[in-house]
């Protein structure tokens, strides 16, 4: 190989290499910057960085973290059409997702999202501990907190709202190890809940 | 000529496969004299129990590890009982709260036995035809000379295949998926571990047999398994293939066969007649509601349904019958919810007390439309139990 035709691999590699990065970059969502969730017409101005992940458990999904996904996770779901699944699937065939229904109730739904993770992060435990009402974005909803131990057998917490609008589900959920990583965070994320708003003329 | 070859190919075959599934000169039903506690040999081996013993201490702490004292004692009860106290020294039994139908045993005698698999078997003639069949496994590494020498990675293998073989899907076990295994590097051992299930099979009816166990509940284990996969399959569309009137999958093609050669076996043992319904039910009752709403979670509707069909028989109590109830709200298509009303309504005759049923009858009535006898339901709920988990959300329903 010539000397120049190695410079020319080099820079297609290098080309491919720098195209590649965005990718699998992750995101800085600034505290005091407006963030537009997704492609939604959900907003929200964080009052601490956060880390929003590239990657995507789901087509109207949205995760953002601190240390990562594993240590601190919020999740928002923003505009679940019905007949949907949450998440992507994983195992269609054998195991297909349970679907969202715009006539769900409100209680209907801390029992979706088990049903969910049973297959997606394969859980064998999880326990509603409370389900009352809540709010999304101004709209009324439900609120509601659960543990789960995964495939890892890390026991975590959950903290999820929901609501219904306009048939479609919106939802944010977030999840740490019950051990620290919970509690650290939850000030955090609550701050996140209490903040979101709907932008309607989108 | 080709065509010739290839028919002579076939005609060997099938002669080979009758000649299989022909019954064997099974007349000896008594159980080996047990040998003792045994240690590995060979590097091979000894390495492989080292990994199993690194396998066991992960799942000793784990989670998922069900700890109660009596469900644990009883398991392990059944176990002794039928494979004899010598033997059962040498295991060690790890109850998992997992809903998936399997058990299994490892090398080094670790012994894991599924909450999917309590939750299905009816007593304890057919705990003990599973506990006993894994424990063949383990006891037959033994004896079989070829599997000695085997090489370390196909040894693993095998070991991995029969712990995934019963596993309709098998899910978290403390991040270890044997399946991957098997996937990875499974070729040509399914004629292997065919014949290594049915020599388990043998044995296991041997303990069966010695401890009066009836022994026909093996093949009621594997058509019930069968029938649920089935089920399972024909509720979500899927292809099923048809023979003998039992439909398997193809996928599966062990399971027939072993369905027919464990009837077969079971008629020529000499086993006893017990079953102990009463005792395994009593043993289950702490945690079998727990296990129930496991099982409706995992979404299954057609497999759940046919397992309550199965557990009910002639005798649907208040608690099969609610289960039903949950999974035809749980699917939610209309029909399923009038379905689930009805069944709501019937469990409410037979037992006012359980008042769970007038939760769903309300979910289920609320989601068709019937608001205000929906709003009744859930006030009647709430009455009974002020200080159920979701009573703040019900509470702003029938306002």
């Amino acid at each position: 190989m010539t000397a120049r035709k190695t410079l020319l691999v080099q820079i297609v590699l290098a080309t491919f290499l720098a195209a590649g990065t965005p990718a699998f970059a992750n995101k800085l969502a600034s505290a005091g910057q407006t963030q537009v969730i997704g492609k939604s017409n959900i907003r929200v101005v964080p009052q601490t960085d956060w880390n929003k992940l590239n990657a995507k458990p789901g087509p109207q999904t949205e995760v953002w973290t601190f240390d990562g996904e594993l240590l601190n996770a919020v999740t928002f779901y923003t505009g679940v059409p019905s007949g949907k699944p949450i998440l992507k699937e994983r195992d269609k065939k054998n195991r297909p997702l349970p679907k969202f229904a715009k006539d769900f109730l409100l209680p209907d739904i801390p029992n979706f999202l088990e049903r969910t993770y049973r297959i997606t992060k394969d859980v064998s435990i999880f326990e509603i501990e409370s389900v009352s009402p809540g709010s999304f974005a101004g709209h009324k909803g439900v609120e509601f907190r659960y543990t789960f131990v995964g495939s890892d057998d890390v026991r975590r917490k959950g903290e999820a709202s929901a609501a219904i609008i306009d048939g479609k589900l919106y939802m944010v959920t977030y999840e740490a190890p019950l051990i620290y990583f919970f509690d650290n965070s939850i000030n955090q994320y609550r701050q996140l809940l209490d903040g979101l708003s709907m932008d309607k003329t989108k | 000529m080709k065509a010739v070859a290839r028919l002579a190919a076939l005609l060997t075959a099938l002669v080979a496969a009758s000649a299989s599934a022909a019954p064997e000169k099974d007349t000896d039903w008594t159980v080996p004299t047990y040998s003792g506690p045994y240690q590995p040999q060979g590097i091979d081996e000894k390495g492989l129990w080292a990994l199993d013993d690194d396998y066991e201490r992960v799942l000793r702490d784990s989670r998922l590890v069900i700890r109660d004292e009596s469900l644990n004692a009883y398991v392990r009860g059944v176990l002794c009982r039928t494979v004899g106290e010598d033997r059962c020294r040498s295991v060690r039994v790890y109850v998992l709260r997992v809903p998936v139908f399997n058990a299994s045993m490892s090398p080094n005698g670790t012994m894991r036995v599924f909450s999917g698999l309590l939750l299905r078997v009816r007593n304890e003639a057919e705990l003990a035809s599973v506990l006993g069949h894994e424990f063949a496994h383990f006891e037959l590494r033994h004896t079989l000379a070829g599997f000695k020498r085997a090489r370390s990675s196909s040894d693993l293998l095998a070991w991995s295949a029969l712990l995934g073989a019963t596993a309709a899907r098998f899910g978290a076990t403390n991040g270890q998926s044997y399946q991957d295994l098997e996937i990875s590097v499974l070729g040509t051992l399914y004629h292997f571990k065919r014949e290594d299930e049915r020599a388990s099979d043998r044995l296991g009816f041997s303990y069966m047999a010695a401890a009066g166990y009836r022994s026909s509940a093996a093949a009621d284990v594997w058509r019930g398994v069968m029938n649920e996969a089935d089920r399972s399959a024909e509720a979500r569309g899927k292809p099923l293939k048809r023979y003998d009137g039992l439909a398997y999958f193809a996928s599966h093609p062990t399971n027939l066969e072993r369905a027919d050669s464990l009837s077969l076996m079971a008629n020529r043992v000499p086993g006893g007649e017990v079953d102990n319904v009463e005792a395994y039910r009593s043993a289950l009752a702490p945690w079998f509601e727990k296990f129930l709403a496991d099982q409706l979670a995992e979404g299954d509707f057609g497999a759940t349904d046919y397992l309550l069909e199965r557990l009910a028989g002639n005798n649907w109590t208040p608690e099969l019958l609610f289960a039903k109830a949950e999974n035809y709200r749980n699917r939610g298509n209309p029909r399923d919810l009038v379905t689930a009303a009805g069944l709501y309504r019937q469990v409410l005759e037979k037992d006012a007390g359980k008042v769970e049923a007038h939760r769903g009858l309300g979910l289920s009535l609320l989601r068709t439309g019937e608001q205000s006898a929906g709003k009744e339901a859930i006030s009647k709920y709430l009455k009974s139990k002020p200080d159920a988990p979701d009573a703040s959300i019900l509470g702003t329903m029938i306002n």
